[in-house]
């Protein structure tokens, strides 16, 4: 899955707003753009596409600060 | 002694502690020496700005080690903190500054993107920004602050003094204030400490951002007995897993949240995988907790007492219930127990008559920790004070809370639910009246309608319908940016859907708990 993918998923689905601009190294969770609950749908979302499970101990900030963090932590799963 | 002022345990720590630390923030920490030198220093700041007693001074700040010394600066000065969500939109902040006279406000570099965005021609000074060029404020670095003198300034302060204003939800789509003095914090505080036994070896987490009233007790129970308090970072605290690696790393023996953090700490927060061990004792508060959750949580954390805590921020704390072991089955809801120390309350019915055992009716507080009243707001003051003639020539003042209660032959009191349209959604306060107001605020939406529906993790998510007019015609995204402007995150609906015309009832009011059937009805099938 690439960001790009990630990026519309979070824009269409928890945002609702296609045209929110969001930069790859952007923290979703300083500026509020993502909640907790965002990031539950996030993490079900990923599991679903990249086929992979994401136990809760790797659902963590390192892990989901940014997007660039997110593609690199499916990145070290597929590995 | 500690003195007469919510401020005063920091210079009496800083004299028998002075090394022991009174923040302690990812991985730093500051001790009340370094928390006492910095506060007088930016309390020296601001009265040379010209800050009088009970003037109202915002901070804008994220958690921080510099969150504290803003506080105390503040308090040490005179003056009364005005906590200001760091993440509200600008519209909202500016209604903030503009009705509570605020002329200072003390934040950081980090929050200028924010401050830059302020519309210009108010009369702003901002300590702790290095300003810069066509600023919309004057900006007083912290380097300049710290050139200040290390001795408290001398001023006079009454514990009748404000000590802070804390804005909420207001139902006309305006925010309100509510002023609390210092000797009504210091109840408050002590309250809290004397409950959870605290002492100076407790380190305290401060989950709840400072503009929820929670955080009252994070800083001012711990300060009152030398203990530390833990700024937990904002995005930490949308991670479960995260979170239970922050108790862990920082030994949080005490932590006090609403119940929406805790099912997310059970459900998600990888607890097996974590050394809670130094959890001693956890507060909720905010919304009711679902008893299959709370069961599952009090036997994930055998050790730990829980205590339900009840009061709205005009009244925190005035009831509270130490949770007994639950039985497998028992959903019964948890009752919110009986009228804390130094309070007393009254179950009154519509005429105002005393309830008895078993009848509903709305609960009221008479206590110290009471709020002096709404900022600038006589017409919410006229209403929500209950008076009864007192022995001398002062009244006996209660607080109508506005929540429906009833008192079982047990003596505990139950939480039946809010009188008018203020909901709970994970411990935030909305008015859905106030975001209605947002959402018709847009020029192309006719008519707005909020609701809630439960969100499956024991809270409750808004949901709205709209209506739109013929002459603009924005989709639903467009009404949701809107929304996001006027409203802080919290109180932003989860989804807006638009209609062509909103159901009714018979008298022609909209429909609202038939659009929340409809949507439960929906997700269900």
């Amino acid at each position: 899955m690439t960001i790009d993918a990630i990026r519309t998923f979070i824009q269409t689905e928890l945002l609702g707003d296609p045209t929110h601009v969001i930069e790859p190294d952007q923290d979703l969770l300083l500026s509020e753009t993502l909640d907790s609950l965002s990031v539950v749908r996030l993490v079900a979302h990923l599991e679903g596409e990249v086929g992979l499970e994401i136990p809760p101990q790797d659902v963590t900030l390192e892990n989901f600060a940014t997007l660039n963090a997110i593609d690199a932590y499916l990145a070290r799963r597929r590995a | 002694m500690l003195g007469f002022h919510v401020h005063s345990p920091v210079a009496h720590f800083a004299r028998e502690t002075p090394d022991h630390p009174a923040f302690s923030f990812a991985g730093e920490e500051m001790t009340y020496a370094e928390l006492d030198a910095a506060s007088n220093r930016l309390a020296n700041a601001l009265v040379e700005r010209g800050i009088r007693g009970q003037d109202r001074v915002g901070i804008f700040l994220r958690k921080g080690l510099d969150l504290g010394v803003a506080i105390y600066g503040v308090l040490k000065a005179g003056g009364a903190f005005v906590p200001l969500d760091p993440f509200l939109p600008t519209e909202r902040l500016e209604l903030i500054l503009d009705d509570c006279g605020i002329r200072h406000v003390v934040s950081s570099d980090t929050m200028a993107a924010a401050l830059g965005a302020l519309r210009p021609g108010r009369e702003l000074t901002v300590f702790g920004v290095s300003g810069g060029e066509g600023a919309p404020f004057e900006a007083v670095p912290w380097d300049a602050v710290r050139a200040q003198p290390q001795a408290p300034p001398d001023v006079r302060i009454l514990d009748l003094d404000l000590a802070y204003i804390m804005y909420t939800s207001g139902s006309t789509g305006v925010p309100k204030g509510m002023m609390h003095c210092h000797r009504g914090s210091l109840a408050y505080a002590r309250w809290g400490a004397q409950h959870v036994g605290l002492g100076a070896g407790d380190r305290v987490a401060s989950h709840a951002p400072l503009h929820f009233d929670l955080s009252i007790f994070d800083f001012f129970s711990t300060s009152q007995v030398g203990g530390t308090v833990v700024l937990v970072p904002e995005p930490v605290t949308k991670f479960p897993a995260s979170w239970t690696q922050t108790i862990e790393d920082e030994r949080i023996s005490v932590v006090f949240t609403v119940p929406f953090t805790l099912i997310e700490m059970l459900e998600r927060g990888a607890m097996a995988e974590r050394d809670l061990s130094s959890l001693r004792w956890v507060l909720f508060g905010g919304e009711p907790f679902p008893p299959k959750h709370l069961r599952a949580l009090m036997g994930a954390l055998p050790d730990v007492r829980f205590t339900n805590v009840y009061g709205p921020a005009e009244a925190p704390s005035c009831t509270c219930y130490d949770v007994p072991a639950l039985r497998d089955g028992d959903e019964e809801p948890i009752p919110i127990g009986t009228v804390s120390e130094n309070s007393s309350d009254l179950v009154l019915d519509d005429d105002d008559a005393e309830c008895g055992i078993g009848e509903e009716g709305e609960l009221l507080i008479r206590s110290t920790t009471l709020t002096l009243g709404y900022w600038n707001r006589p017409d919410l003051n006229e209403r929500v004070f209950h008076t009864r003639e007192g022995l001398g020539p002062f009244p006996e003042v209660y607080f109508r809370t506005g929540d429906l209660v009833v008192r079982h032959a047990d003596g505990l009191l139950r939480f039946l639910g809010r009188k008018d349209r203020m909901v709970k959604t994970r411990g935030h306060r909305v008015e859905l009246d106030e975001v209605e107001a947002a959402l018709a605020s847009h020029v192309g939406v006719t008519e707005a309608a909020a609701f809630v529906v439960p969100d499956g993790q024991g809270s409750r998510a808004i949901l709205a319908a709209v209506t739109l007019t013929e002459r603009e015609a924005p989709d639903a995204a467009d009404v949701l940016r809107h929304a996001r402007t006027k409203l802080p995150a919290y109180a932003v609906p989860r989804e807006i859907e638009v209609r062509g015309e909103l159901p009714r009832t018979t008298s022609g009011k909209i429909d609202r708990r038939r659009l929340a059937e409809d949507r439960t009805t929906t997700s269900e099938t």
